[in-house]
């Protein structure tokens, strides 16, 4: 019994993991997107980030997954509330846990099933609505799975036995002989009609609590051991609802995730939209009003987007003044890749993009306290991992790659490694201030240059614009600026 | 008659054994080789710990070749992985046997006459099945094999005409008939304190299974399903003995069969083969324990023993101790070779510290000490000495802190191992004089080197002094090596080379950046 919202096949249309899940999640700064489709709630965090990271390989489950996207967005408080009753099971559990009343375990075990079974109804009755406005199979199907499952009859059958396995004071069980001839195989049985009749004459053994203290232990110890795998099967049998509660919360979960996220950025007043996304062989790309979600949601405010319009490319070089948004334009690109890939909506008024096989980064880590292998050594073992598992069809995402050595060699390596991606199928993104590097794809019509644009007053604009490179940088702007807003000028030096 | 699967003939098996670590375990590191089998719970699947009497085999070297020589034929015969899982599965199946035994023999030999009770009767059935069909189907499998050691040809020999005994024949005919009638066998308890009803079963329907398919149907893939709480587990004996003298009423024919079986048959077990099970775990163990380490590609080998020094030699050995510990990572265990043809009898190690000589001494010693166990040693190939033992001077880390008493300790353990070695001693002698000067040391070494020729056994010795290594014709120089790309990396090659005190000294500066090289590399920035 599941439900089909992330996936029209179920679990098994599961995409893998991106090969460096701990990389993405900082190059691209994805924490705090996730942190605000969380809203709190772990289990939204991890299925969101799950799903983020797991990007889904055709349109068509692009699409199915959007379909329930759409449902949710035009019917949220529907969803939420369903949303709701699955993710009670960790109150509830923690309610009647062993822990919590030490003294009564059989009680408590059928006190939870019984809150469990009301969880059931309350999930019957939520989609007993005549209001409701599905339209995607998937949540049609998930309806229709409650409808069909959830009756009275169910219902009524459960409470028989929970009946029955109450009575612990008089029990039936049955069992062989084990291999020395132990009791084994004890099972709870039914008492069958005219039980007491039949077994008035049956050979008994009653323990003698005078004589023998240890026989009268045992006769209660062999009660308490029948209760308590009565208790055992109400467990289980909760256990079975709590799963079943869990994969419903787990399907759910990213949708009120998208749903925290859409009304968040609604109320920024930034652009999403949903995605076109090509087939993987495109070689065409367009968006308008690109920007860094996790940026917006920084600053709390909006801000500045991007747009172009390109075919025949694979690969973008970015160059450009410091701090001049090449980064920020690297992480809105590889943020909208994986949202769009996961079914949702981008930080965009337009996006198109081919589906990629997978997304690698390779960011210059400056924090990296663990010099004992040298810069270089630890950037070239990075840059071999990802090599290890791209695969043609899959997208690289370069900042200022090789830079910890000098520029000739820096480039060199650097320029085999984009062409030996770019030539295999890669698809490769590269922000880097190495001239020799940008210089040497220049006239190469599948190279799409971009620039870090810079104003007179040398203030950024944080645009990135088609351009080729230059050979200065701009580290004299920001030395500059630096030093006047410390109200230190430069001196005369 | 077989007797054994460590020794040829029981005389030798009754020699006396060490019953406790051998000096040179520790410096050799053999301590750590051996502490997964004896000391940690490696899960080898096998029960040789310390305290059991396997122990004391890892710690007698054998001194005779032809003991020697038969272990050697088993082991190289057990690496066969078809022949060691069959071995293995037996071992498993008769684990514990000997304990379960004992404590029948004692239930039903005790005063208190409801010890002797149907349980106890049950278990001896239960033991009896196990252990005639471990042996059925080890004797079978064995049957069909060509083997070609003298000890497991002589096993199976022994195995083969045991179960083809009348009385074995007979005891495995009647195990099953009477056991095929207890498992037809199942009744009802009702329990109602303090009272406990018996009757047959009567097909009353399974509650908790009703309940729990009605809920089956919720269950997500990834969850388990559901497991019994174990019921019937942790009775009081006493009442589950009378509770089954009430089921014996209820099936009275099969519960007196039950009797004659056991009158029969509780001498079941025998000497010859629960020896044979104690004590094939000795190779099972070793082999379970370089598993990993072959896995990874390393070598080992059966060496030829020598009773004299005319030719010894190891191709690709390794310190065991290192490469077990780092058997999970990814890079290669660097190995050495030695040679000594006569005159040649001392192995003389210089070179770059932390170059790999302290671990090539311990490979010296630990592939002798564990070539006299019979087991195989690490290496592609070697000639080993038949030694009596192996005396070792290893600096201790505790001698750090009486730095002043420290000659004196290391003349007096030096004394110590040359008044006990004989011309069939190993000796290994590692850094030793540290603590004096360089004047002083080198004279002292000479002297030391000057006992160890005189005594005509093969000696291994680290020492920074390079003279030592081109003493006389018995000497033979090796080298702890670098490597010729980056000086400052160690390659971990011992090689037989004539000392070069330079090489360090240049090994050292390149360390920090001073070389030419390197001078001019930054000077032209």
């Amino acid at each position: 019994m599941r439900a089909y919202l992330m996936f029209k096949e179920g679990a098994a249309g599961k995409p893998p993991l991106c090969a460096d899940p701990d990389a993405l999640m900082a190059d691209l700064e994805l924490r705090r997107i996730l942190t605000q489709m969380s809203a709190g709630d772990d289990t939204v965090y991890d299925v969101c980030k799950d799903a983020l990271l797991r990007p889904l390989q055709s349109v068509q489950a692009v699409e199915y997954r959007r379909e329930v996207l759409k449902d949710a967005l035009s019917n949220p408080d529907i969803v939420r509330r369903l949303y709701a009753i699955c993710a009670a099971v960790d109150r509830v559990k923690g309610r009647f846990s062993p822990t919590a009343r030490l003294a009564e375990p059989f009680k408590n075990a059928l006190e939870l099933l019984k809150t469990y079974l009301k969880m059931l109804r309350d999930l019957r009755a939520a989609v007993d609505n005549k209001l409701l406005n599905f339209k995607s199979e998937g949540f049609r199907k998930l309806v229709e799975l409650l409808e069909r499952e959830l009756t009275d009859d169910h219902f009524n059958t459960v409470s028989d036995y929970l009946k029955e396995i109450s009575n612990t004071d008089n029990i039936l069980v049955s069992a062989k002989l084990g291999s020395h001839l132990h009791s084994v195989d004890y099972t709870l049985r039914r008492k069958e009609k005219g039980f007491w009749m039949r077994w008035l004459s049956a050979a008994s053994f009653t323990a003698d609590s005078e004589r023998n203290p240890e026989e009268m232990a045992d006769i209660s110890n062999r009660q308490e051991r029948a209760v308590s795998e009565a208790s055992n099967i109400l467990k289980w049998s909760a256990l079975y609802l709590e799963s079943f509660f869990n994969m419903l919360r787990n399907e759910l979960a990213f949708f009120v995730g998208c749903l925290n996220l859409s009304e968040k950025i609604r109320g920024l007043g930034m652009p999403q939209c949903f995605p076109e996304l090509l087939p993987p062989d495109s070689r065409e790309r367009v968006w308008h009003g690109l920007y860094d979600v996790s940026l917006a949601l920084t600053i709390d405010g909006p801000v500045v987007g991007n747009d172009l319009e390109v075919s025949g490319k694979n690969l973008y070089i970015i160059t450009g003044a410091n701090q001049g948004g090449k980064s920020t334009f690297l992480r809105s690109m590889g943020q909208a890749q994986l949202m769009a890939q996961s079914g949702m909506f981008v930080g965009a008024e337009c996006f198109a993009a081919p589906v990629r096989r997978g997304l690698f980064t390779h960011f210059k880590r400056e924090e990296d306290r663990n010099m004992q292998t040298g810069r270089l050594e630890e950037e070239l073992s990075r840059m071999s991992a990802i090599v290890d598992k791209v695969a043609r069809g899959s997208m690289v995402m370069l900042n200022e790659s090789f830079s910890s050595t000098n520029e000739r060699e820096g480039s060199e390596i650097c320029r085999q490694v984009t062409k030996g991606l770019t030539d295999n199928g890669v698809e490769v993104f590269s922000v880097s201030h190495l001239y020799l590097y940008a210089a040497s794809f220049l006239g190469d019509d599948t190279t799409q240059f971009l620039r870090a644009q810079r104003r007179e007053d040398a203030a950024r604009t944080f645009k990135i614009l088609p351009g080729e490179p230059l050979e200065t940088a701009y580290g004299e702007d920001l030395y500059r600026q630096i030093f006047t807003q410390a109200g230190r000028p430069l001196g005369d030096d | 008659m077989f007797y054994s699967i460590l020794f040829p003939t029981r005389e030798q098996h009754q020699q006396p054994r060490s019953s406790s670590e051998p000096d040179c375990f520790a410096d050799l590191n053999l301590d750590q080789i051996f502490a997964p089998i004896l000391t940690e719970d490696k899960g080898f699947g096998v029960s040789v710990k310390k305290g059991s009497d396997l122990e004391s085999f890892f710690y007698t070297p054998l001194q005779d070749k032809d003991t020697i020589v038969y272990r050697q034929e088993v082991a190289r015969e057990l690496e066969d992985d078809g022949l060691r899982a069959l071995i293995m599965a037996f071992v498993h199946k008769i684990k514990g046997i000997e304990e379960i035994v004992g404590e029948i023999r004692n239930a039903i030999t005790s005063p208190l006459k409801w010890h002797d009770n149907f349980l106890v009767r049950g278990r001896l059935l239960e033991f009896t099945e196990k252990y005639s069909a471990a042996i059925t189907e080890l004797a079978e499998a064995l049957s069909g094999l060509r083997l070609r050691s003298a000890g497991l040809r002589g096993f199976a020999d022994y195995l083969a005409s045991y179960i083809k005994s009348e009385e074995f024949i007979e005891m495995c005919a009647h195990a099953r008939r009477l056991r095929e009638k207890l498992s037809s066998v199942e009744y009802c308890m009702n329990i109602k304190f303090p009272t406990i009803r018996i009757r047959r079963y009567e097909g009353q329907e399974d509650l908790g299974g009703a309940l729990l398919s009605a809920f089956s149907k919720f269950r997500q893939e990834d969850t388990e399903e559901y497991q019994s709480g174990g019921m019937s587990e942790s009775q009081d004996y006493r009442t589950e003995a009378t509770l089954l003298n009430m089921v014996a009423v209820v099936y009275e024919d099969i519960f007196a069969d039950l009797d004659s079986f056991f009158d029969k048959y509780s001498g079941f077990d025998n000497d010859t083969i629960l020896r044979f099970f104690r004590e094939v775990q000795f190779y099972l163990s070793w082999q379970a324990l370089i598993a990993p380490l072959k896995q990874k590609g390393l070598p080992f080998c059966y060496p030829a023993i020598c009773a004299d020094v005319s030719h010894l030699y190891s191709r690709d050995g390794f310190d065991m101790a290192l490469a077990y510990m780092n058997r999970h990572k990814a890079e290669p265990v660097v190995t050495n070779d030695f040679t000594l043809t006569a005159p040649e009898r001392i192995l003389v190690i210089t070179g770059p510290n932390q170059g790999g000589k302290t671990t090539f001494a311990r490979a010296f010693g630990q592939m002798h000490y564990l070539a006299a166990l019979g087991l195989c040693v690490p290496g592609r190939e070697a000639a080993l000495y038949l030694f009596d033992k192996i005396l070792t001077h290893f600096e201790r880390e505790e001698d750090l802190s009486t730095l002043s008493g420290k000659l004196q300790d290391d003349l007096i353990r030096l004394r110590d191992i040359m008044d006990k070695a004989t011309e069939r001693s190993i000796v290994i002698v590692n850094e030793i004089f540290g603590s004096t000067t360089f004047k002083d040391a080198s004279a002292l070494g000479r002297r030391m080197m000057k006992a160890l020729s005189k005594l005509e056994a093969p000696a291994l010795v680290v020492t920074f002094i390079d003279e030592l290594a081109v003493f006389g014709p018995e000497t033979v120089s090796m080298m702890s090596t670098v490597s010729e790309e980056d000086p400052a990396r160690r390659t971990f090659k011992i090689l037989r080379k004539p000392p070069d005190g330079l090489a360090y000294a240049m090994c050292l500066a390149t360390k920090h950046g001073l070389a030419y090289e390197q001078i001019s590399g930054r000077l032209a920035q």
